[in-house]
């Protein structure tokens, strides 16, 4: 097992060390005079020489890279243009709040999509799976934003609901934290909870149709339990991969959803950064996005592996 | 033997009639045959209606826009729904109906771009890539690998603030987006194509790779492409609003939905939550008609799904 977590590990470096080129050519090759715009636009500097200084655009481009990266492995990733603050820091302070918001709407994406999906694969083209299918479809074409934006119009009027103002920290009050996260949560989670329903009711309908179920029925097994003795656990290997691939949305989501509802996390950061181009803290970002990513594709393919244990004798 | 592409119950008791003399070769038979598939898909059928409804509205969106949408009248501001507004009017006065309808516009316009050029991209990349393999093929493969593993909207955000948003902007990043997940799809096509049989033939007669490419794997890939390029509408519609929703995606005067969503309007929907209702609802329905349409184009066009 370990040998195969270090042979993956060992394929992802590659995309890491792109990831940071491409995070590093994004801020720096696009069009239009960047620092123009910074000093004149939105006075991070008093001169443009003092701007190039500040952002090191006045040192070779490959020492730029190397000062950068050597930055980010000891934790350094630069400070903000706007508050002057330390980028870790912040990235500290705001991380927490996507990870809770992002790991909840995973969850009731989970438990909501998958046992949706079994039922309507399992009692396929009866009313119950058209209903799911066409809620599905129908949730898959709803923009969370406008939800949002719906709940929180509507919402106040019909029920009085208006999403808290500041944070309230899980550690000072768990229930309103959760209170708080779950509205936002379930709205980011519609999608996903119809994208896990479909995947997961297409891999148990290929499932049905191999022939130990139907050895499994044929000898008197009750149905319930064919189902999720028998084919639970293979239709369920690839949705462990797709959820793992969702990962990306969510985070995107999360940039929309935050701003909407006010949370401090790192999509309304993103947003505030991107908007006002905070250059250290696009780049700072984009990394930490990056790896993330990278290393939630890991986790998955490490349970995979752990899953299925075929997959480490592979290659 | 049954005809090729003919279902064995259908060819039977007519085995010994040339197939050019079957029911199916005539023309209502050929009608009859592309329709059959989707008698049974209701909700298919209405996908289609709902995007040719807005592709019309799109269109025509100057006939049936009843008022100028570039005018500012603080006169009739924030009224609510009428039979002179019927959809209210919005904080400068503008009527939200013409808006909504010019919204299709954009929407369209983005979308059908995107897809436009997400397709030739992808067409380029998985089908050559795809036919010559090789390390060119691996390269392209691991920057899609690169590039999907990134949150594509903070990437878009990212370009579209450094670059200045507007409608060309949006319809050039979301094409550029999709292109990549995209060619994964049409190399798998490719790859599958190359195997037949008549392709080996036409390389025996002397074909180039040109000319197989172009006239013998192209046309027997376009169902995936035609059901890619579907869904991608829809992905494109709803991407274009969240950009435009984030203040990063269509800018004024181009009318989009998602920027009436956003930004300096929603202050005013707790007065008037009309403004808020229908641009979503807009949006809502054309990204459902795309998926909707999509899908069922997907379980008539894939014949081993058309069973489920």
């Amino acid at each position: 097992m370990l040998s195969y977590v270090v042979r993956r590990l060992a394929l992802a470096l590659p995309t890491l060390i792109g990831v940071t080129f491409i995070v590093f050519a994004l801020v720096r090759f696009l069009p239009g005079d960047a620092v123009d715009i910074l000093v004149e636009d939105y006075r991070y500097a008093p001169t443009k020489e003092a701007m190039r200084e500040d952002l090191g655009l006045d040192k070779p481009i490959y020492e730029q890279y190397l000062s950068w990266l050597g930055g980010v492995a000891r934790g350094d990733f630069g400070s903000s243009l706007i508050t002057k603050r330390d980028g870790f820091a912040e990235l500290r302070r705001t991380f927490p709040v996507s990870f809770e918001l992002g790991l909840m709407t995973l969850a009731f994406a989970v438990v909501a999509g998958i046992p949706i999906g079994i039922i309507s694969a399992a009692r396929q083209n009866t009313a119950r799976d058209y209903v799911s299918r066409c809620l599905a479809i129908l949730a898959l074409s709803l923009p969370s934003f406008w939800l949002a934006t719906l709940l929180i119009v509507f919402g106040s009027r019909w029920w009085g609901y208006s999403p808290p103002p500041v944070l309230i920290h899980f550690t000072d009050d768990p229930v309103a934290n959760l209170k708080q996260f779950a509205v936002p949560a379930a709205i980011l989670s519609c999608f996903y909870v119809a994208s896990i329903m479909r995947m997961t009711r297409s891999m148990m309908l290929e499932v049905l149709q191999q022939d130990y179920v139907r050895t499994a029925l044929a000898k008197g097994l009750r149905e319930r339990v064919v189902v999720t003795r028998h084919c639970l656990k293979n239709a369920l290997m690839p949705v462990v991969t797709f959820i793992g691939l969702l990962v990306p949305g969510v985070l995107s989501g999360a940039v929309i959803i935050e701003s909407i509802f006010g949370l401090p996390g790192m999509g309304r950061f993103i947003l505030n950064a991107v908007s006002q181009r905070d250059y250290p803290m696009i780049q700072m970002l984009n990394l930490v996005i990056a790896l993330i990513v990278v290393f939630t594709n890991l986790a998955v393919d490490v349970a995979y592996a752990y899953l299925d244990p075929r997959i480490k004798f592979q290659n | 033997m049954p005809v090729t592409g003919m279902p064995a119950s259908e060819a039977q008791g007519e085995l010994l009639v040339p197939p050019r003399m079957d029911a199916g070769a005539t023309r209502a038979g050929r009608l009859r045959r592309a329709i059959r598939p989707w008698t049974h898909k209701p909700l298919a059928v209405a996908g289609g209606a709902i995007v040719l409804a807005i592709v019309g509205v799109a269109v025509f969106a100057d006939l049936i826009a009843p008022y100028a949408v570039d005018t500012v009248n603080p006169i009739d501001r924030l009224q609510g729904p009428s039979l002179r507004h019927l959809m209210g009017t919005d904080s400068l006065g503008r009527d939200s109906f013409s808006l909504v309808v010019h919204g299709a516009r954009t929407s369209i316009y983005v979308g059908f771009g995107a897809v436009a050029i997400s397709t030739a991209g992808a067409l380029i990349i998985g089908v050559v890539g795809g036919y010559y393999g090789g390390w060119l093929d691996t390269v392209a493969q691991r920057l899609v690998d690169m590039w999907m593993s990134f949150p594509w909207l903070v990437i878009i955000l990212t370009i579209a603030a450094i670059a200045g948003p507007g409608l060309t902007t949006v319809t050039l990043l979301l094409g550029f987006a999709y292109t990549f997940p995209n060619s994964r799809v049409v190399r798998a096509a490719t790859l599958a194509t190359k195997q037949n049989l008549y392709v080996d033939a036409a390389k025996v007669i002397g074909a180039g790779d040109v000319r197989i490419m172009l006239f013998h794997i192209l046309p027997n890939i376009t169902a995936p492409v035609i059901i890619l390029a579907t869904l991608g509408l829809g992905n494109a519609i709803l991407a274009e609003a969240s950009l435009s929703f984030l203040g990063l995606g269509v800018t004024p005067p181009d009318v989009s939905w998602g920027t009436m969503l956003s930004g300096g309007s929603r202050q005013y929907f707790f007065r008037s939550p009309w403004l808020a209702f229908w641009p979503g609802l807009a949006l809502s329905l054309a990204v459902f008609g795309f998926n909707m349409l999509g899908d069922g184009l997907r379980d008539v066009l894939d014949p081993r799904l058309r069973s489920r």
